[in-house]
């Protein structure tokens, strides 16, 4: 084994807050070796994120440190602020959560990739830091590096921005690259991508790197060895096939077993711990399958909906000059009892659709019919009274819960509209908490109190308060845990098959849909691609783009992630052998 | 472009156009001219035709309806005359004259005071921003929180009050009032007129930035905690250096539409500044006006100051367009 580059010893982090001293992170240890790839797990509040930062020397000022981090045989807590800007960016860089936000929006991306070129090597003369840009771009997959060089941040998208952050990150050949939630913000097959690129860029410069998830399905692929952390204290730490086959302690197997699978169908073969929890949720969820589906009551039927958007251009006389098929004559229908997951990438549709089921009125084109009666021809009083039996389950818990209203006034406030006795409003203000897992007396306290998870477990009892038909879950676990999103899961598992609503499931997340859903369509531009039961969906993809979208799902199991392959760096462009359409310039810059 | 400008461009004279009539409309239906010509305590009575005479020479006759004042003046408009002065004295003087007397008196000092306090106020908001909760930005933003809340009398007495002190000391100070001394003349004038302007500058450049800094020190804290800021030290620039180039621009973005109406607010802001040091500018020179009811005077200072505004708004979009690539 090679030297480490990295090693962290005995690390603790604290900040003061107002509430107190809060410990981020507590004596931690570890190693990182040249060309090794760690990743470090945790869900949100391990300390993870900190400890990286505190690599970097870019905590906040008021951060207490104590311990130790040597970055090739240099102290770091004993550097200035100049001494260390020389290594940032250089030996070490690092790759940031949100792309979107990560760069500064009034530069162009060729003059930001550059810049980290002259930060370092101020004798590289503009015009060649520039052109090793585009040479930067071109390695990351970016098409039409040259034009695009020109172009200032908001004219990319997601995935293009974090191609970007990444070539920024290998500008300078770093010897570690530390890559915080890189992918946290993006669509799935985006996800893929830019984890293959990653990969393959550390393969190239033979960089260690260090890999911030709460992902285990990315870890899988991705990482030698992994670092487990839970509320700011290092919990296991193993090669990847140790962690994932045989976990050591407790909190690892149930990280492991809370994550989703979409190959759970097909199991048995994998010997990854992951997803075992989530198989209960499966069984939950399917057990009651005893009327077949066609003779049960329809409770949504949606056919040929449309929903165009003008866009439109000038600001005194507005002209149409093009339009937006948000949502392109899409058709489904929902059963009684029946779990119908909406799935599809950001972009595709699927909150216009919910928006347009929600509203109760008459669609552009195309109609909604509840309970076998078209949202059309409704008169405002039964408009009022169908707002209780199509009922929405948000995606942020924290934004859809008044602050100032005590959690028993939250769930009234459905019932009041409906015009249910204070006495019947007690007794199922009582009865939603139990059914949601909470207690009682959690009535009287505010959404602030909760955790998230707790919270989502009130959104659901909202939904859940005037007896709905129907509850559109709205991404009701993206913004969780993945322990936490296991806990929701299973209790909408088991509200489904005891309370017998049905759900439309709108998710981008194709392996927490698996567990829970009876049907699944997938929703591309506006058109639903592909739609059918669950398991056939998943065992047997007809269409191109659901292939795809299976495709680009991580899974929790080594060996299998291994076997997945993805889009490449171009280490020719790297190296400066850039296939650019204008070779005369090229050479002439060169020479 | 060029249609974007075409438009924006009609849209301002019909916003100036539609300010400057009410401002007639409102000035001629509630001034009385006459009585200030001729109080009714007069030692002598005027004539009726001399009155009548004097009054419709000057549109501003009460006895003619309202709306055919408007039509004349209108008219006038048109043809760029803005009508004559009225009031005690009876010399007629085109208020354009007057206008174009006044308003290089009022930019002068109000440029230089508004670009300094500016500039002082971006400078002093990000260091205080930087250096949050140190002792130069606690004693900034006290500063700064006792100047917004002082008058702007105040602010001038003690000014005018400490160049008074330094002058009994040492025997040398600077002019205390009136901005030109028709004694002197060639060089000697120039640098009588660069030393008066510079207490009324020390007045409006230290009211501008002691606002300027507020607002630059809340956009200042926003960029601190952006995401692209971290990136930027991630680059390996040090704290100072990805403060100047990535988090000052982005700060002064907002900055622009503050800046933009600063120019504008400045001219009411500085009448005090005017009224105290004696300077003859526009803003003395409205109070006077609507003191006279001197109708014609009081409708083209709106018009001047309603272009002024606008100016500064297109000047404001024009500095957000240059800042923010997003928005051009």
């Amino acid at each position: 084994m090679s030297e480490p580059i990295l090693s962290v010893k005995d690390l603790s982090v604290a900040f003061d807050t107002e509430a107190g001293r809060v410990q981020a992170v507590q004596d931690l240890s570890y190693q990182v070796r040249r060309g090794e790839a760690l990743a470090i797990v945790g869900e949100s509040g391990s300390g993870k994120s900190v400890s990286s930062l505190a690599v970097m020397g870019l905590l906040p000022k008021g951060a207490q440190i104590s311990g130790d981090i040597e970055l090739m045989g240099k102290k770091i807590f004993t550097m200035s602020d100049r001494q260390l800007s020389d290594l940032r960016g250089d030996t070490i860089s690092m790759v940031f959560q949100d792309p979107l936000s990560a760069l500064t929006p009034v530069y162009r991306i060729g003059d930001q990739i550059s810049e980290v070129v002259r930060i370092h090597h101020p004798e590289v003369s503009k015009q060649k830091a520039s052109e090793r840009a585009i040479e930067l771009l071109e390695a990351v997959g970016i098409p039409e590096p040259r034009r695009r060089a020109q172009q200032y941040p908001h004219e990319f998208s997601g995935g293009m921005r974090q191609r970007v952050m990444i070539a920024m990150a290998i500008a300078n050949e770093p010897e570690l690259i530390i890559a915080d939630e890189p992918t946290t913000a993006l669509d799935v097959t985006i996800q893929a991508q830019v984890m293959a690129l990653l990969k393959s860029a550390q393969e190239m410069l033979g960089a260690a790197t260090i890999l911030i998830t709460h992902d285990m399905g990315v870890v899988a692929g991705f990482a030698d060895r992994v670092l487990v952390m839970k509320d700011s204290r290092l919990v296991e730490t193993g090669d990847v096939e140790q962690i994932f086959y045989e976990p050591r302690e407790q909190y690892t197997r149930d990280l492991l077993s809370a994550v989703p699978r979409i190959d759970q169908g097909a199991d048995s073969e994998s010997r990854s711990v992951a997803g075992s929890a989530m198989r209960t949720v499966a069984e939950v969820a399917t057990s009651d399958d005893t009327t077949p589906r066609e003779q049960r009551p329809t409770v949504l039927e949606v056919e040929d909906l449309h929903r165009v958007y003008p866009i439109t251009k000038g600001a005194v006389v507005r002209r149409k000059v093009g339009e937006q098929r948000a949502v392109d004559g899409i058709s489904f229908d929902i059963r009684e009892g029946e779990c119908m997951a909406l799935v599809g990438e950001s972009g595709c549709g699927k909150t216009t659709t919910l928006m347009e089921i929600m509203q109760l009125r008459t669609p552009q084109q195309g109609e909604i019919r509840i309970d076998g009666r078209p949202t059309g021809g409704l008169s405002r009083a039964e408009r009022a009274k169908l707002r209780s039996e199509v009922t929405l389950v948000f995606q942020d818990p924290m934004a859809s819960l008044d602050p100032r209203m005590p959690i028993g006034d939250i769930l009234k406030e459905p019932m009041r509209v409906q015009g249910y006795s204070a006495q019947r409003m007690n007794e199922r203000v009582e009865w939603l908490l139990k059914t949601v897992e909470l207690r009682p007396e959690h009535a009287s306290r505010y959404p602030t109190e909760f955790s998230g998870g707790q919270r989502q477990r009130v959104g659901v009892a909202r939904a859940l308060a005037c007896d709905p038909k129907l509850i559109i879950l709205d991404e009701p676990t993206s913004a969780l845990d993945v322990t936490v999103q296991a806990g929701v899961l299973a209790l909408l598992a088991d509200l489904k098959t005891r309370l017998g609503v049905s759900y439309l499931f709108v998710s981008h997340d194709l392996s927490v849909v698996r567990h829970i859903s009876d049907r699944i369509s997938v929703m591309r531009k506006g058109r639903i691609v592909e739609s059918g039961p669950t398991h056939q969906v998943f065992e047997n993809p007809q269409h191109e783009y659901t292939k795809e979208l299976l495709d680009a799902v991580p899974i929790p199991d080594p060996k299998v992630a291994r076997t997945r392959g993805g889009t490449v760096i171009d280490a020719e462009a790297f190296q400066g052998n850039s296939h650019d359409e204008t070779p005369s310039e090229q050479g002439s810059v060169r020479a | 472009m060029a249609r974007f400008i075409s438009i924006r461009v009609l849209t301002y004279v019909i916003l100036v156009f539609l300010a400057t009539s009410f401002a007639y409309l409102l000035a001629a239906s509630l001034m009385h001219p006459e009585d200030v010509l001729y109080p009714p305590a007069a030692p002598k009575p005027v004539p009726e035709a001399t009155a009548q005479a004097y009054m419709n020479a000057r549109n501003i006759n009460p006895d003619v309806p309202l709306f055919q004042r408007y039509a004349n003046w209108l008219g006038g408009l048109v043809r760029g005359d803005f009508g004559v002065t009225t009031g005690t004295n009876k010399e007629m003087r085109p208020v354009l004259t007057v206008l174009s007397e006044r308003i290089p008196i009022s930019l002068r000092l109000v440029v230089l005071g508004t670009v300094i306090g500016t500039v002082v106020g971006v400078v002093v908001g990000m260091v205080t921003a930087v250096r949050r909760r140190s002792i130069g930005d606690r004693s900034a933003t006290l500063l700064s929180f006792v100047l917004v809340s002082l008058p702007t009398p105040v602010v001038i007495l003690v000014v005018q009050q400490i160049n008074q002190a330094i002058q009994n000391r040492t025997g040398y100070g600077l002019p205390a009032i009136n901005p030109v001394n028709p004694l002197l003349h060639g060089w000697d004038a120039f640098v009588y007129e660069s030393k008066a302007l510079v207490m009324p500058t020390i007045v409006l450049a230290v009211l501008a930035a002691a606002s300027y800094s507020r607002y630059m020190k809340v956009t200042t804290l926003d960029v601190l905690g952006s995401d692209y800021l971290r990136t930027a030290r991630a680059k390996g620039l040090t704290r100072g250096k990805a403060m100047n180039r990535h988090g000052l621009r982005m700060a002064l973005i907002p900055m622009g539409q503050y800046f933009a109406f600063a120019i504008g607010a400045a001219f009411t802001g500085s009448l005090f500044v005017e009224l105290m040091f004696n300077w003859q500018g526009v803003g003395r020179y409205v109070i006077s006006a609507i003191s006279m009811a001197d109708i014609n005077g009081t409708a083209a200072v709106v018009l001047y100051t309603g272009v002024l505004t606008l100016l500064s708004a297109t000047l404001a979009d024009f500095l957000q367009g240059l800042l923010d690539p997003r928005i051009r």
